[in-house]
């Protein structure tokens, strides 16, 4: 049990450490300065979540959260490679953030009912914040998908090449069954059907 | 999370290819990265590994 728990919080920790930074490399860089601060407001979010996170896992019996957060190699990282990605231009920050903030929010919504106490009341508290990630995603994706001709083809263009990355979000664990008969998490399956049904309904 | 992903896309010119045709991009989860993770580990540990028993 403690394997499939560990392995599901790294992974999930992971996606936020990494993705919190990368959106903290548009601080400065941001097309205008609303976007700038709302770039650098969710890296803030998702590392004070990867934070939370990982001081699970200290009580889980793994090492403090810097020395876990700075010391692994990247053979020691679980994130998805879609979060890993360089942000190129702001098109593709943007779609990663559409496809991967849904992912996560449904994610933390199925983790509301997890047999394991922390993680249902961690997801109950950054709910909100999760929200506003999905609002914000949202709405500048329906701006600039609808504005001109050149963020709608940049914006194609990055989606097309989003998907298979987005779908590697969806890599099964080795422990899918007993997270799922434990009650611990709905699996990887279930999120990846849930999230095609946001996006083919 | 109320706006379904399919209706936001639906209120744009975008369009979404079938995702059965998408060859998911697996990996990440048990350690096989990209070239670009190390880099990034690199640079966001850099303070941290030049005095790891620091107390701030």
């Amino acid at each position: 049990m403690s394997d499939a728990l560990k392995e599901l919080i790294y992974k999930i920790a992971d996606d936020q450490f990494i993705l919190g930074h990368r959106n903290s490399e548009w601080t400065g860089f941001g097309p205008m300065l609303e976007e700038d601060i709302a770039f650098s407001s969710m890296a803030q979010d998702k590392i004070g979540h990867s934070f939370a996170l990982y001081t699970m896992l200290r009580e889980l019996g793994e090492q403090d959260p810097d020395t876990v957060a700075f010391t692994r190699n990247a053979n020691q990282f679980h994130n998805c490679i879609f979060v890993e990605l360089p942000n190129g231009e702001y098109d593709f920050s943007l779609v990663r953030h559409f496809l991967f903030d849904t992912a996560e929010a449904l994610r933390f919504e199925m983790l509301l009912n997890s047999s394991y106490e922390p993680l249902a009341l961690l997801a109950k508290k950054i709910r909100g914040e999760l929200r506003y990630h999905t609002i914000h995603a949202n709405t500048f994706l329906k701006k600039l998908g609808s504005g001109t001709e050149e963020s709608i083809s940049r914006l194609q263009k990055s989606l097309d090449y989003s998907l298979p990355y987005a779908m590697g979000m969806f890599e099964p664990s080795p422990y899918e069954s007993e997270l799922i008969s434990e009650g611990i998490f709905g699996g990887e399956e279930k999120l990846r059907e849930q999230w095609t049904k946001k996006l083919r309904k | 999370m109320d706006k379904k992903v399919e209706e936001i896309i639906k209120q744009t010119q975008l369009q979404l290819t079938d995702l059965k045709l998408q060859k998911p991009v697996f990996g990440g989860r048990s350690g096989k990265h990209s070239e670009h993770l190390q880099p990034l580990l690199d640079e966001m540990s850099e303070v941290f590994r030049s005095d790891p028993s620091a107390e701030w």
